[in-house]
């Protein structure tokens, strides 16, 4: 099956003398969700901002769908969602024109989008906000917006930062669920959190980030092989605890 | 510490003005002060010949009040508070009088120069009308109104609740346009009966409500809100970093945003039409277009310069408003949406374009309605006839190119 996400031997950074990524690699296929997990400053947001087009990288390759941003912007755009780590709503659009705006950006189909869109506002308890600006919601709210924003655009890659920051409870578990159900549906999730116990349980596979180099990579049992834990032991936090606590001595993989 | 309180204020004030300067030079390069200066010696001309053949029939008090009443009630207050002062400044509450002070003499005296100009104005004018009260007098009541008007916008700001403010800030500004009014039309112990009674019971009133000691919450959304007009009219002429807009819902303009068919290029349109109309900027191009509609008015009415300084006062209106709406170029320029999004940047201009020509040709026809309605009936049909061009040519011709040359200057830049 061919990878919708495509990452090959990515180098990156601000600066072409100070790369932050060291030699990124990894694929993410239909219907499989990734964990990038590390510590603050490890790297996450810069390789989020690489995969996104933010930022270009300094040597390597990314593919979505098959093609890299230069070769056809539009095809590799709306291959993706974004919900970035702290929301960026638009001052002066309401939660549903939010929605409207990201159906008309993406081409849903008009019929569909407003089917949709009443989902999610019922989906994340929001219909009693559907006409309230950005400023006043609370920062929980204005990450559901961004995520049903995501989740409107029906991509085949989704890209989460921190998606659980600020959300409550309820919120977490329609996030979930949600989750749980475009991946059935056959779309990618390259996710990145700190809740490593909803990580290990969502994820299929993980990618430890250290330093901007990739300490670890692959199923749970591969990552707590790569921790020095036995087959069948270990928990993804016990493991992260182990590769990244002592400064990263176990090194890198790749 | 009290020093302190004063110095951070004094390096706030000297911070905004540093940051300002280079903008201000931006502005004055791009030829505002001559149109201006223009505009200025039309009126000082129109002014003169008024002064020298004064109408039988001059609305007097009208324009007394028109003249004098927003220059006595609107006392804006600089303080430069922000957000971050709820937790550094806050414990230093004790001595924010002396920080509060200086905003206050600050505000106050740009406020009462302002309104000393305006005196200076209409003084001329009111001798020749009905007035009874002495020119003197009537100056010094005015001063005295406008030091009480400044005091009462700092009890509005202290009180608790928002309605409360709003209603009695309405309320002060009817009833000082009563004052104005009584002052100069009446005999003089009526209207200072009338004014000194509104003071007492003005003053009551603030007694009687609950107020915070320092509004902070208050003064950090004025502040913000000023700063981000000063934002908006700065991004003008130069590219100003932009911060949280200040939004209106604006209903009665809905209908143009609701106007734009879903479809996925008009996804900018969608986006930039409500920047426009619910942002700071379609705020401040509204008023400029109520403005121009009232000034045209005037113009048209008097036949100023045989209908030519109404035509010079429309096309000076007209660009006005052009320059104003040109800052839709800068919104979002920054967003990380425009780089997600699965559209080409080469939407983004298009919608930036169709969104300010429509609004621009919207705002040129409603600054035309007072000229097409006084004009003709004086017999200045050809004055009226440029006009409708010179905005024609501007919008249509003129407009597109300078547009795209801005933003594709910009899409260098970034």
């Amino acid at each position: 099956m061919n990878p919708v996400l495509d990452v090959q031997r990515v180098t990156g950074g601000y600066s072409p003398r100070k790369p932050v990524l060291h030699e990124l690699s990894f694929t993410l296929a239909p219907g499989e969700m990734i964990g990038l997990i590390g510590l603050n400053g490890a790297g996450k947001s810069t390789a989020i901002k690489h995969i996104l087009g933010l930022m270009q990288p300094h040597t390597g390759e990314i593919r979505i769908q098959g093609t890299t941003l230069a070769e056809d912007p539009e095809r590799y755009r709306s291959a993706l969602a974004y919900v970035p780590e702290t929301p960026l709503l638009f001052d002066e659009l309401t939660v549903e024109e939010h929605l409207r705006l990201t159906g008309m950006a993406y081409g849903v189909d008009q019929a569909r989008y407003e089917q949709l869109a009443t989902d999610l506002l019922g989906e994340f308890y929001m219909k009693p906000k559907r006409g309230a600006f950005a400023a006043h919601l609370s920062k929980g709210m204005r990450q559901k917006v961004m995520i049903m924003n995501a989740l409107l655009a029906r991509p085949p890659l989704y890209i989460i930062d921190e998606p659980f920051l600020g959300l409550d409870p309820l919120g977490i578990r329609s996030l979930l669920d949600k989750l749980v159900e475009v991946k059935r549906e056959g779309a990618a999730i390259f996710m990145s959190s700190h809740i490593l116990s909803t990580v290990e349980t969502y994820c299929d596979r993980f990618i430890v980030l250290h330093h901007g180099r990739m300490i670890a990579y692959g199923t749970l049992a591969e990552v707590c092989a790569a921790a020095g834990f036995r087959e069948g032991e270990g928990s993804l936090e016990e493991a992260f605890y182990r590769l990244t606590a002592d400064g990263g001595s176990n090194g890198t993989i790749g | 510490m009290e020093r302190s309180v004063e110095s951070l204020w004094k390096a706030r004030v000297g911070a905004f003005w540093r940051e300002s300067m280079p903008y201000i030079s931006d502005m004055l390069r791009s030829g505002v002060p001559f149109v201006f200066a223009m505009a200025a010696l039309t009126a000082l001309a129109s002014y003169t010949s008024l002064l020298r053949d004064m109408p039988a029939d001059f609305p007097f008090t009208i324009v007394g009040i028109a003249a004098l009443t927003p220059f006595i009630s609107y006392n804006p207050l600089r303080t430069w508070l922000r957000e971050a002062d709820l937790v550094f400044l806050m414990p230093l509450e004790g001595q924010m009088d002396r920080y509060i002070s200086k905003s206050l003499r600050y505000n106050g005296l740009a406020g009462l120069a302002a309104v000393l100009f305006v005196c200076l104005i209409y003084i001329p004018i009111y001798v020749k009308g009905p007035g009874q009260l002495h020119a003197a007098l009537l100056v010094g009541v005015v001063i005295a109104l406008k030091l009480l008007g400044a005091y009462a916008a700092w009890q509005e700001r202290r009180m608790v609740w928002n309605g409360s403010r709003r209603g009695i800030r309405v309320l002060r500004w009817l009833v000082t346009a009563v004052c104005v009014g009584a002052l100069v039309q009446s005999e003089p112990w009526i209207g200072l009966t009338i004014t000194l009674l509104s003071i007492v019971l003005f003053g009551l009133l603030y007694r009687s409500m609950s107020k915070f000691r320092l509004p902070w919450q208050t003064l950090i959304r004025e502040e913000r809100k000023t700063k981000r007009r000063y934002v908006v009219f700065f991004s003008a002429f130069a590219d100003v970093p932009s911060e949280t807009a200040n939004i209106a819902r604006r209903g009665y303009l809905a209908w143009m945003a609701k106007s734009i068919a879903y479809k996925q290029s008009n996804a900018f349109v969608y986006l930039y039409a409500h920047s426009l109309y619910r942002t700071e900027l379609g705020g401040i191009t509204l008023r400029l277009t109520l403005l121009g509609m009232f000034c045209g008015a005037l113009a048209a009415e008097s036949g100023l310069a045989l209908g030519w300084g109404a035509a010079a006062v429309y096309v000076l209106f007209v660009w006005l408003v052009g320059v104003q709406l040109a800052a839709l170029t800068q919104a979002h320029r920054h967003s990380v949406w425009r780089h997600v999004y699965p559209l080409p940047d080469r939407l983004r201009f298009e919608a930036v374009q169709r969104v300010d020509r429509s609004a621009y040709v919207l705002c040129a026809i409603l600054l035309l309605v007072p000229h097409a309605i006084l004009l003709p009936g004086q017999g200045y049909i050809a004055q009226l006839v440029v006009n409708a061009l010179a905005a024609v040519v501007l919008i249509l011709l003129v407009r597109p190119g300078r547009l795209r040359r801005k933003m594709q200057l910009d899409l260098e830049e970034d």
